[in-house]
């Protein structure tokens, strides 16, 4: 059947919505309206409490930050200072005192335990602390007569206490044999001696210096 | 199709709602997860802080005894103004140990810098013989604040032809270090630490049981002119041959005897002081070291004098193996009164008075020699002072009758008789009482002898 309303529209019968759809709108709305609460809960409240404790976790740290700083300023003296402790007690500590190795020496080579031991004297000697391959003493010399032996002994004087005490190798002893006829005894047995000092500063220990052949 | 336009729009609202709901709540997840790293983040720092701030005390406490040991031991390197004077002390030491100096250099420091320390490095050259160069040494090492050798070098000087040995130097290099310390000038940095003296004062014993002292060891240096410079050759030069000197075979067989005898003085020497010998062994013991030594002494004067002796070596064990042996052999005390007993001298006079009784004159004589001198008087008891005189007159009468003995008396005949008796003494008839001479009295005469007195001690004559 076909109606036709020939009413003005604003004479006519409003219509009414469908019940499913203004169910469905109503619906819609209250999810919209729900959606948007629990949103705004969950920024405002959730976020924003999340945030709050950021901001007072913050604050904690700020009023500590000067304590800390203190802190962190005192380790680093106490870094310094132990350091420049370290550094003067490497410095005493490493010290050998060469007036009382070279008085010892002289008087190993003056006055060996029996008179014809041996009779030994220098051409030269070289002392290095600061040689990182070999510090110590290096002695060249001279031991009178043709007799090795002397060379030996001498070489076992040398390994004596308290000579020895700062070193921790010795060279073996070798030479080589020379005529100098404007002295008696003529003979002699020229010989180079390498002492290599005790590691002091605690570094680990440098390799003993090879025995020097003469040249 | 107009249903259809509403359904369409419902469904597409319900769409968007929910997919705009849940990428705002996505959205707000993200925040919120991002906010609780943010706060657990700033939670560890806070925890960190709290970690620091509780070692805030014991870091005090170390730094605090840091600080006043390192002031302590700083003081033992020099400072500025200090190092500035190390050149005047250089100057100075080798003035005083005779090295010449010709050359002082200031190296640069290659190694690692240390902010606080300055390093210090002199390289000196001089000439000067060991003896000096260890004078000198001895002095920078033994300077108050700490300096340390690290190179010597050391070419022995030329003996040259003619000169002496205590003429040679050597050419000798060597380089000290040290460490100027500006710390104390270095403030801008320090911390300052509430109620620092207090806590100081407080901190004493910590400060002083953390202290690690560096041992400075010092060397005292003690010249010895008697040794020789091992930069020298001792050998005998045989161009020095005109001064003098033995073959060295002889040489070293002519030292090694004094050395010899110079052992055996010694030995006789801890024999007389060995608690187990008596007091006549004593004294028999001191005369053979008095006799031995002068002997020795006059030997060992006349190898000095005619310069047998030249190799250097040999010289220097007469030097170190005999001289001082001599030296205190002919300087020792030789009283031995205090272990003189009455009863050692008891002894000794019995055995004189034997000698004399048995006509043994001469080892009288010796025996005596063996405590003559030797016994202080002074110190004895009244029974050993009359057991001395008893010693010293049995001496007397030994040398008067060895005097006697010497004398040419010749008795050529002897007449015995109730109203007196007459001798012939060298010619002369004599009665018992007259002179033969001076001091020389006719003492007793009869038939088979005749007693003479010698100043005043009675000795026989047999016809």
């Amino acid at each position: 059947m076909i109606r036709i309303d020939l009413l003005p529209p604003e004479y006519r019968k409003a219509e009414r919505t469908a019940p499913a759809r203004f169910i469905a709108t109503i619906g819609l709305v209250a999810l919209v309206c729900s959606l948007a609460a629990a949103l705004g809960y969950g920024w405002f409240g959730v976020v924003g409490g999340a945030r709050a404790d950021v901001q007072m976790a913050q604050e904690i740290l700020e009023g500590k930050k000067p304590q800390a700083e203190y802190a962190d300023k005192l380790e680093k003296e106490k870094k310094d200072y132990t350091e420049r402790m370290d550094h003067i007690k490497e410095f005493g500590n490493s010290r050998v005192l060469w007036t009382k190795k070279i008085d010892q020496l002289a008087s190993i080579i003056d006055s060996p335990a029996e008179s014809d031991r041996h009779q030994v004297w220098l051409q030269s000697l070289v002392v290095k602390m600061d040689d990182p391959r070999s510090p110590g003493i290096s002695i060249k010399g001279k031991s009178a007569t043709g007799q090795l032996d002397n060379l030996s002994a001498f070489n076992a004087d040398l390994q004596a206490k308290p000579f020895f005490t700062e070193f921790e190798s010795i060279t073996n002893p070798a030479g080589k044999k020379i005529l100098e006829e404007q002295f008696e005894p003529a003979d002699a047995f020229e010989f180079e001696t390498t002492l290599a000092l005790v590691n002091r500063a605690g570094d680990a220990k440098k390799p003993a210096p090879k025995a020097v052949p003469a040249k | 199709m107009q249903i259809q336009k509403h359904a369409l729009l419902l469904i597409l609202g319900y769409a968007g709602a929910l997919a705009a709901s849940g990428a705002a709540g996505y959205y707000c997840y993200d925040k919120y997860k991002t906010a609780r790293d943010e706060e657990a983040n700033v939670r560890k720092q806070i925890d960190l802080a709290d970690i620091k701030i509780r070692r805030v005390p014991a870091l005090e406490t170390d730094v605090i005894c840091l600080r006043e040991n390192l002031s302590e031991l700083v003081k033992i390197l020099p400072n500025r103004k200090e190092v500035n004077e190390f050149v005047n002390k250089i100057a100075d030491f080798a003035q005083e140990s005779g090295v010449h100096i010709f050359s002082l250099k200031d190296e640069k420091d290659r190694s690692k810098k240390k902010d606080v320390f300055d390093k210090v490095i002199y390289k000196l050259s001089m000439d000067a013989n060991l003896g000096q160069f260890l004078d000198f040494l001895s002095l920078c090492e033994g300077w108050e604040r700490f300096a340390r050798v690290t190179m010597i070098e050391i070419s022995a000087g030329e003996w040259k032809e003619g000169a002496s040995r205590d003429e040679v130097t050597h050419k000798v290099s060597t380089e000290i270090e040290t460490y100027a310390y500006r710390g104390n000038d270095d403030t801008t940095n320090a911390i300052t630490i509430l109620n620092y003296d207090k806590r100081r004062e407080a901190l004493q014993d910590e400060i002083v049981s953390r202290r690690a002292d560096i041992q400075v060891e010092r060397y005292a240096f003690v010249p010895n002119p008697l040794r020789r410079d091992p930069f020298i050759d001792p050998r005998r030069r045989l161009s020095d041959e005109g001064e003098g000197g033995l073959p060295l075979p002889e040489q070293k067989a002519l030292v090694e005897n004094l050395a010899e005898r110079a052992v055996r003085l010694q030995q006789l020497a801890r024999d007389v002081a060995s608690p187990d010998t008596n007091f006549i062994r004593r004294l028999e013991l001191e005369t053979e070291i008095d006799r031995e030594s002068l002997d020795l002494k006059a030997e060992l004067d006349q190898v000095l004098a005619a310069h047998s002796v030249t190799d250097l070596a040999l010289r220097r064990r007469i030097e170190r193996e005999v001289m001082p042996v001599l030296k205190e052999l002919l300087d020792r005390d030789q009283s031995a009164s205090a272990a003189a007993t009455v009863q050692d001298l008891r002894r000794f006079a019995e055995d004189m008075a034997t000698l004399l009784d048995e006509g043994k004159y001469e080892l009288v004589l010796n025996k005596h020699g063996i405590i003559a001198g030797r016994v202080d008087a002074g110190s004895l008891t009244a029974e050993g002072a009359a057991l001395l005189h008893v010693i010293e007159t049995a001496a007397d009468h030994a040398k008067k009758a060895l005097e006697f003995g010497a004398k040419e008396i010749r008795i050529g005949g002897v007449i015995v008789g109730e109203t007196g008796s007459v001798v012939i003494v060298n010619g002369s008839v004599l009665q018992e009482g007259d002179a033969l001479e001076d001091g020389l009295l006719v003492h007793r005469i009869t038939s088979d002898r005749v007693d003479f007195e010698y100043r005043g001690v009675v000795l026989s004559r047999s016809r």
